[in-house]
């Protein structure tokens, strides 16, 4: 079986955790827990890296077998086959959220004359290309592309220390308004459960697990960088913010005469979005085929492509709506499957015999 | 033959390559240019008149031209929503209306008798107006400010973006833009402030036009009257308050008719603001009291001290001029005896650059640094006066713009939640209730 390696591994899981969070996850937040939704991310992503964690143990414990195989194993069959559906079923909502987010950004953006079709058609042509070739060359393709995201975060959060304005007051929001604005939006975390999903086909030793947790700590200390600087930069008007990323550095006016500056972050996004969509797409085909063994990947992406297809015509769902409507079912399958789920994980490792015992 | 579907079978992404190429080029080369689809606006002025709201665009037209300069066109649309004129002016041009290139948005007094957010909000939230954009207001319409300007982009090389990126640095110390006008808008003291620039005639400090005859209902032929109709028609009660210059300049223009200069329109950037309230006009700031309030503001540099009549040892009725070269202000909130007390420490570097009238024998160098005891005094007493007399002004007008809540709030926040809880009051009203402790301290340069 081809595999990948452990830094493709912390790349990988680097841009996945990147997902949902660095456009209008901020403004979304704030509406809930003003400057305070800097904790929220912080506890939140603490979580991601407790799950890593969990996923080591697990890796370890389990190093040649499939998630599907360690629960089925563990669970029976029928259960396994449940859970999968129901993380298809998530995967899926997932990708259709980074989908319209970036379709609305790119749309505001750049191209306001193209048509939802043709960026349709032209998304899922790369997106569907980047299973075909496999997990290794996306994983290559993210790994030669990693570095070049990093430097365009970092180039826009140092753009925006000109825009600076004061630090946003915390600690000002009701408990119950905090844990509210946290449980609502759990589904834009927890990306790390992908990494359960593709656990056989990573190489992880030692150092691979440290340099997973190192690059994943770079990512979650820009993510939180950015949401100080954007509570920081906008204070009472961070709500109205949907582009967290290009609104940073667009906002003052003395960048107005220096051309666009935002497309740094366009082409952060371009790039974030192409992976972040390839990644979790293959995941889906990985679980439809765990679900109906007979079929193969090439199914699972027609599947996908003709319900997200009919999905998006038939409905007029744009990313606002498709978050109202996350936040009242997606956040009881985002506590079920993205710690619920590594929890029990956890608890497989503890006792009994397992792989890595009776190998 | 073979061989191409060969490395298509192996590369199928490039088959994709081509249906997206041959499905894209043909579109892309029979397609009309951006600018004659697009109508690029780079300002936007919004009035209203009695029932409807007009919308005036300055739109860059781009003519295959031999010269470098760059052509505008001022159209404008009425119509009861903003919504509904921008969908005429569209309609007028024959162009889609393309705001993202939009520098500045232009807001007459009129319009800011209602709530501007509703209005702002269109544009910022449907049109993709920037919010980087910056805002300003004037005295005329909006219609007329654009015109002015269209005329003044052709006489002169004083463009209005410069103009206002200007005054925003070094007058207001901040940018008027339309978020920062919703950061007030939105804060819990609900107040902003906008730049404003006048039209007018008279014996002013401004820049004229020459060919007013574009500018309607402020053209020569229409006489001087209407120079500042807009603000006499619409200020209302304000009116009464506001120290506008330009009643006096009008008042002014008309006494000096003889003189061609004095009836020359002109546009008069002096760095007085308005403070708006709940998105509305509160009151004209003049630029005295913009500078009564800059003393607390560090960023604050470049102004001027004069002392009139000023005797010590060394000078008789002389008359003093100080340049501050940089200001420092240490700045700390606290509450005293339960009162909220906002002390600042301002620390001013001054050089001495004029010195004119009688005075004993100094050398060069020793007179730049001049700052005897009497000058220390005369310019602490200056400064604190000034700053005294801005701040009643704000307290008045109940327009917290120096985040005075806000500042106690996150320094003291449990004392300042109490002293409102006590005393019954809302954070919009905690300004009048603090109490200002100013130290000037004197440093030569």
């Amino acid at each position: 079986m081809k595999t990948i390696s452990s830094r493709q591994t912390a790349v990988i899981a680097g841009i996945l955790l990147f997902a949902n969070k660095i456009l209008v996850l901020p403004s979304l937040l704030y509406e809930h827990a003003k400057a305070d939704s800097v904790f929220i991310l912080a506890i939140l992503l603490l979580a991601e890296f407790a799950l890593l964690l969990i996923f080591f143990r697990l890796k370890r414990a389990y190093p040649k077998s499939s998630f599907y195989q360690i629960i089925s194993q563990k669970m029976g069959v029928f259960a396994a086959k449940i859970i999968y559906f129901l993380i298809i079923l998530y995967i899926f909502y997932k990708i259709l959220l980074v989908y319209n987010i970036s379709y609305v950004y790119f749309r505001v953006q750049v191209y306001l004359d193209a048509s939802f079709y043709i960026f349709l058609l032209v998304f899922l042509l790369v997106c569907n290309s980047c299973v075909m070739r496999g997990l290794r060359p996306l994983a290559r393709c993210a790994e030669f592309f990693f570095f070049f995201i990093i430097a365009c975060v970092v180039f826009c959060l140092l753009l925006s220390i000109a825009n600076f304005n004061k630090f946003p007051i915390f600690f000002d929001t009701a408990y119950s308004d905090f844990f509210l604005g946290g449980f609502k939006y759990l589904f834009c975390f927890g990306d790390v459960l992908l990494l359960f999903l593709l656990m056989h086909k990573i190489e992880l030793d030692k150092k691979g697990e440290r340099q997973v947790v190192r690059y994943l700590l770079v990512v979650s200390a820009l993510i939180v960088i950015l949401y100080i600087m954007f509570f920081s930069i906008f204070n009472h008007t961070s709500f109205v913010h949907k582009n967290a990323l290009s609104d940073i550095i667009t906002f003052s006016y003395r960048f107005t005469d220096l051309g666009r500056l935002d497309m740094v972050a366009i082409v952060t996004v371009m790039f974030l979005s192409l992976f972040q969509i390839s990644i979790a797409l293959y995941v889906f085909c990985e679980c439809f085929t765990q679900i109906f063994p007979p079929l193969g990947k090439v199914y699972g992406l027609i599947t996908f492509d003709l319900l997200f297809v009919g999905l998006t015509l038939i409905s007029t769902l744009d990313y606002l709506q498709l978050t109202q409507l996350g936040t009242l079912v997606m956040p009881y399958f985002a506590i079920v499957l993205q710690y619920l789920l590594p929890l029990v994980c956890l608890f497989f490792t503890l006792g009994g015999r397992h792989e890595k015992n009776r190998n | 033959m073979k061989k191409i579907v060969t490395s298509i079978k192996r590369t199928p992404m490039l088959l994709a390559l081509v249906l997206i190429a041959l499905w894209f080029f043909p579109s892309a080369i029979i397609a009309p240019s951006e600018s004659a689809v697009n109508a690029i606006v780079t300002a936007v002025g919004l009035d209203k008149n009695e029932q409807d709201y007009e919308v005036t665009l300055m739109t860059f037209l781009s003519h295959p031209n031999q010269s470098y300069s760059e052509q505008y066109e001022v159209i404008s649309c009425s119509a009861p929503s903003i919504s509904e004129a921008f969908t005429n002016a569209s309609l007028q041009i024959g162009k889609n209306i393309s705001l993202f290139h939009t520098h500045t948005a232009i807001v007459s007094e009129r319009l800011l008798e209602e709530d501007i957010a509703s209005a702002l909000d269109y544009l910022g939230r449907v049109a993709s107006l920037p919010q980087s954009c910056v805002l300003i207001s004037t005295n005329v319409t909006s219609k007329q400010f654009l015109e002015f300007v269209q005329e003044l982009d052709k006489e002169s090389d004083i463009n209005l973006e410069e103009l206002l990126f200007y005054t925003s640095n070094y007058v207001l110390w901040k940018y008027t833009t339309i978020n920062s006008f919703y950061e007030g808008y939105y804060s819990p003291v609900k107040a902003s402030i906008l730049g404003h620039l006048t039209i007018t005639q008279g014996d002013v400090n401004g820049i004229p036009i020459k060919n007013t005859e574009n500018v309607v209902g402020l053209g020569s032929s229409s006489g001087g009257s209407s120079g500042g109709s807009e603000s006499s028609k619409s200020s209302g009660s304000q009116q009464s308050e506001s120290p506008n210059q330009t009643n006096g300049a009008q008042q002014s223009g008309g006494e000096s008719q003889s003189s061609s200069s004095s009836n020359q329109l002109q546009i008069v950037n002096d760095g007085s603001c308005l403070l708006i309230k709940n998105g509305k006009m509160q009151a004209h700031m003049t630029k005295e009291q913009l500078r009564g309030l800059n003393w607390l503001n560090s960023s604050t540099s470049g102004a001027v001290i004069t002392l009139e009549n000023f005797s010590d040892q060394t000078f008789d009725e002389a008359r003093l001029i100080y340049k501050v070269q940089r200001e420092q202000v240490l700045d700390k909130v606290e509450f005293e005896n339960g009162v909220p007390v906002y002390t600042a420490n301002i620390k001013l570097f001054i050089s001495l650059m004029e010195a004119n009238g009688s005075k004993e024998e100094l050398t060069e160098s020793r007179e730049v640094a001049y700052i005897s005891d009497e000058v220390r005094e005369l310019i602490e007493k200056q400064v604190k006066t000034e700053i005294n007399s801005s701040l009643e002004f704000l307290s008045t007008q109940n327009c917290d713009t120096l985040d005075m809540y806000e500042k106690f709030y996150e320094n003291c926040r449990a004392q300042t939640k109490n002293y409102l809880q006590t005393h019954s009051l809302q954070p919009e009203d905690f300004l009048k209730n603090v109490v200002f402790k100013v130290i000037v301290s004197l440093f030569p340069v």
